[in-house]
C-alpha cells in the first residue's frame, strides 16, 4: 500500500549532473549554489584528463563565475599508494586542488570520489573535505584525503571543476544540495 | 504543510536493509542494478568470530553465481592505535580489505564504517572510512581503496572475514545515489 502519510521533504537532493567530453570545464552556477541547502555534496566519477599528469583543481567564484578566487587558500591532502604507508602532501594557497598528476590512460582506474562542500552561500569562510581514489601518472592507485579553507567572507554562488594543463576528457559530476 | 522544496529529486533512496547473523560470508545479489551508478553502504558492528580478521569484499559481475577472486588493487590504510601517529597497511588481489586490521570478537563496538561504491558501471572503485573497535576500550580509524580494473559492471557483493572466520554479526544498509 503507498505511503499516505505527511510529506516528509528529503534531506538532500540531487541538484544537477554534468558529464565532461573534452570539456575545459564544468561549472554549477548561482542558480544552484543558493542558501537554499547549508551544504553540498559533489560526486565524481569516470574521470580522465586529456593531458597525462594533470591537476584537478576545485575553484570557487563569488560573482558567478566571472573571477574565481585565487588567494587566501589553505589546503591539502594526504595521500599514499594503494599498497604503502607512506603518505605525501600536495598543498596550494590559490585553488583547491584535489588531485595531482593523475594519469589519462584509460587502462588506468579515473578518478572517483565525494566532495563536501560548506559554507559556500554564507560570509563564513568557505571550507572542503574530500575522499578520492585515483591512478598516477607512470605510478600506481592511490587513495587520498583532502581539507582545504578560503579566507572569503563573501557568499560563493559558483564552483568550477577543471584541469591545470588541459581539458577534462571524460567523467560525470553531480551536485546534491543538504538541507539544515 | 511540510516544506516542498521545487523540482528536488530525493538524491539518495534507500534500498535495502540486512541484520547478517552468524555466518560465513553474506552476499548481496539483486540490489546492485544499473539504475544507480553510485551507492553508499553503511556497516556497523561488524564482528568477526575471531580476532583480527578483516572485513573483506569481492564483487560479482554475474548477480552472484561467482565472485571475483583476482584482479583488484586494494589497499586499507590504519592507525595503529586511537593515540598513536604511526600507519599501518593491509593489501590484497583476492580479497580486497575494508579496513586493515579488524575488530576484536569482543568489541563492543565492532566495525563501524562508510562504503562508497562508485562508477559499478565499469572500473568499479570502493572507498571506505570509519572506526575500527579493536576491544572495549580501544578504537581507531581506518580507510581503504579498492578498484578492479575492468569496464564490465559489477551487480552484487560478497563480505567475508578474511581468512577463515565467521562473521558474528554486521548491520548493512544499502542507499543509491542518483547522478
Amino acid at each position: 500500500m503507498a505511503y499516505t502519510g505527511p510529506y516528509i521533504a528529503p534531506a538532500t537532493v540531487l541538484l544537477s549532473t554534468q558529464t565532461a567530453s573534452n570539456s575545459a570545464s564544468i561549472a554549477f552556477d548561482s542558480s544552484l549554489i543558493t542558501s537554499t541547502y547549508s551544504t553540498f555534496q559533489v560526486i565524481i566519477s569516470n574521470v580522465y584528463p586529456v593531458t597525462d599528469a594533470d591537476e584537478l583543481n576545485l575553484d570557487i567564484s563569488t560573482d558567478n563565475g566571472s573571477t574565481y578566487l585565487n588567494s587566501g587558500f589553505s589546503s591539502g591532502d594526504l595521500f599514499n599508494d594503494y599498497n604503502s604507508t607512506t603518505l605525501g602532501n600536495n598543498n596550494s594557497t590559490t585553488t583547491f586542488n584535489l588531485v595531482t598528476n593523475q594519469s589519462n590512460n584509460t587502462s588506468d582506474a579515473p578518478i572517483c570520489g565525494y566532495i563536501d562542500l560548506y559554507s559556500l552561500p554564507s560570509t563564513n569562510a568557505p571550507a572542503c573535505v574530500a575522499q578520492l581514489s585515483y591512478f598516477i601518472s607512470g605510478g600506481t592507485f592511490v587513495q587520498s584525503v583532502f581539507s582545504g579553507q578560503n579566507t572569503s567572507l563573501t557568499a560563493i554562488n559558483n564552483i568550477k571543476f577543471s584541469f591545470a594543463g588541459g581539458n577534462i576528457s571524460s567523467g560525470t559530476f553531480s551536485l546534491y544540495g543538504v538541507f539544515g | 504543510m511540510a516544506y516542498r522544496p521545487p523540482s528536488s529529486l530525493p538524491a539518495k533512496v534507500f534500498l535495502k536493509r540486512f541484520n547478517v547473523g552468524v555466518s560465513s560470508s553474506f552476499t548481496m545479489p539483486n540490489v546492485l542494478t544499473p539504475e544507480f551508478n553510485n551507492y553508499e553502504i553503511i556497516i556497523y558492528a561488524f564482528t568477526p568470530q575471531t580476532n583480527v580478521k578483516n572485513p573483506s569484499m569481492r564483487f560479482s559481475y554475474n548477480n552472484g553465481s561467482s565472485y571475483i577472486s583476482s584482479g583488484y588493487l586494494n589497499g586499507a590504510l590504519i592507525q595503529t592505535s586511537q593515540n598513536a601517529t604511526t600507519l599501518s597497511t593491509a593489501t590484497s588481489t583476492t580479497d580486497p580489505r575494508l579496513q586493515g586490521t579488524a575488530p576484536n570478537s569482543t568489541a563492543l563496538a565492532g566495525g563501524c564504517f562508510y562504503l562508497r561504491l562508485l562508477n559499478t558501471q565499469g572500473f568499479t572503485s570502493a572507498l571506505s572510512f570509519g572506526l575500527i573497535a579493536a576491544n572495549v576500550s580501544a578504537v581507531r580509524y581506518g580507510r581503504s581503496i579498492t578498484t578492479y580494473l575492468s569496464d564490465t559492471a559489477v551487480n552484487a557483493l560478497r563480505f567475508a572475514a578474511v581468512a577463515s572466520s565467521n562473521i558474528t554479526r554486521m548491520f548493512v544498509l544499502v542507499y543509491g545515489l542518483r547522478e
